[in-house]
């Protein structure tokens, strides 16, 4: 559907505004039926623990990483640790 | 065989704190064989395990490339072009080396790469960028420069603002010598605001020189600096990173060429570790001619959506809260339509 399609159907001329909430609806589709998935890697940094998220992310599915609970290069999910790390790091804790 | 690691995260903002266990056993057994793999763990010292000792989950103790893997979901206010990468000019798919800071803004740049001549690479277009540890999404253009004039930076500098504080020097009045690599005539600021000596993550972007092709620019690591000629960077030992068929590769001494009397622009660089990616040419959700990439029964839901936040702005509230239910009632149709059998758990989400 183009928008100028939907923007009949909703019955309106204001062509920006139907497009600011034309984006709004679509982040909201995808907060509540994830319909455009990808992934996104990061590299690990040794002693660095904090990285950023994607900057077109919207609702995260998974975390995963290289070599969780194996030996064979597989990405596999992590968990979600509970409580704060006893140990800081230097870009925060 | 790769290292077995266990790791462990949380969120904090808009970042992921990443946790790695560095646990012990109390047998004494420093290596353990599971599933026939030989698994390194440390036996903890008691000065590690006492009050002041080293705990178990800390950040992560080596470097992975790639090592983070995120799935999400986004909202697709754009259509990706064809990748095209055989007419030069005309190509939609482009790599770059890695990103700095220009004026506050988000700026991409390949070494000996010019996109000045690039026709879908224009003031005010759009770029997709994949691949990057930050940057994925769309960018609005805001400048592009070429690489062998002797710019401000060289690169694609977008409208993206980036709040990090990053590094920045400039000298109105160097010079590149080919003979020993090196630039000189850089005044000592240059060590105040980076490293004389720096570790091998540090990078620069350097931009300036309008020697052939842009040779004396590019994203660079393992540079030096001293005091002599008037001071001068040593680039003898430094490799600049760039780009041969597609993948990336690196230059490492004897690549630059005279020129004098030149401005010398350096920024921290930060590089992407050969994966990242952009396409030109993008269309982006901006006027009616756009094609919403949404199954038909979802653009209904979005109809509704859209209805409702008219009705809201009238203060229309009954109306709103009747429009957003029917929107949440065809986004749940569709999503339980795709769903059709019994159900089997395959295992236990939070560790496979």
């Amino acid at each position: 559907m183009k928008v100028q399609e939907l923007m009949e159907r909703v019955g309106v001329t204001q062509t920006g505004r139907a497009i600011a909430y034309i984006k709004d609806g679509l982040e909201e589709i995808n907060m509540l039926a994830e319909t455009h998935i990808t992934t996104s890697r990061i590299d690990i940094v040794k002693d660095q623990r904090f990285y950023d998220l994607p900057k077109d992310m919207i609702k995260m599915l998974d975390l995963r990483c290289k070599n969780q609970l194996n030996g064979d290069d597989e990405y596999r999910s992590l968990p979600r640790a509970v409580g704060k790390p006893t140990s800081k790091d230097s870009d925060g804790n | 065989m790769a290292t077995r690691k266990s790791y462990a995260y949380q969120i904090k903002g808009n970042k992921i704190s990443l946790l790695e266990n560095q646990f012990g056993y109390g047998s004494g057994q420093d290596v353990i064989t599971v599933n026939g793999s030989s698994i390194n763990h440390k036996q903890h010292t008691l000065d590690e395990i006492g009050p002041t000792g080293k705990p178990s989950w800390v950040s992560p103790d080596s470097d992975v490339t790639n090592g983070i893997e995120v799935e999400y979901a986004y909202s697709p206010t754009y259509s990706t072009p064809t990748k095209r990468i055989d007419s030069g000019t005309a190509d939609t798919y482009h790599l770059y080396n890695g990103w700095f800071v220009v004026d506050g803004y988000l700026t991409i740049g390949q070494y000996l790469k010019d996109w000045v001549n690039d026709a879908s690479i224009a003031v005010d277009s759009y770029i997709l960028i994949e691949g990057s540890d930050r940057w994925n999404g769309i960018h609005k253009v805001k400048a592009v420069q070429d690489i062998a004039a002797g710019g401000s930076h060289g690169g694609i500098q977008t409208y993206t603002k980036v709040e990090d504080s990053t590094k920045y020097f400039t000298d109105d009045s160097v010079s590149w010598v080919t003979t020993a690599n090196t630039i000189t005539g850089v005044s000592s600021s240059f060590s105040t605001i980076f490293s004389a000596s720096p570790s091998s993550s540090e990078y620069i972007w350097i931009a300036g020189s309008d020697a052939s092709s842009g040779i004396n620019n590019g994203l660079v690591s393992g540079w030096s600096y001293s005091t002599g000629s008037g001071g001068t960077i040593d680039l003898s030992s430094a490799t600049v990173y760039k780009y041969d068929n597609l993948s990336e590769g690196t230059q490492t001494v004897n690549y630059i060429q005279n020129d004098g009397a030149q401005a010398v622009y350096i920024y921290e660089g930060f590089r992407e570790n050969g994966g990242a990616h952009f396409y030109s040419g993008v269309s982006v959700l901006e006027d009616e001619s756009f094609e919403l990439d949404l199954p038909p029964y979802l653009s209904k839901a979005l109809v509704y959506y859209v209805k409702a936040k008219f009705a809201e702005d009238q203060m229309d509230i009954e109306k709103k809260e009747y429009l957003m239910r029917e929107f949440k009632r065809l986004v749940e149709k569709h999503e339980s339509a795709k769903i059709s059998g019994p159900r089997r758990i395959m295992g236990f989400g939070m560790t496979r």
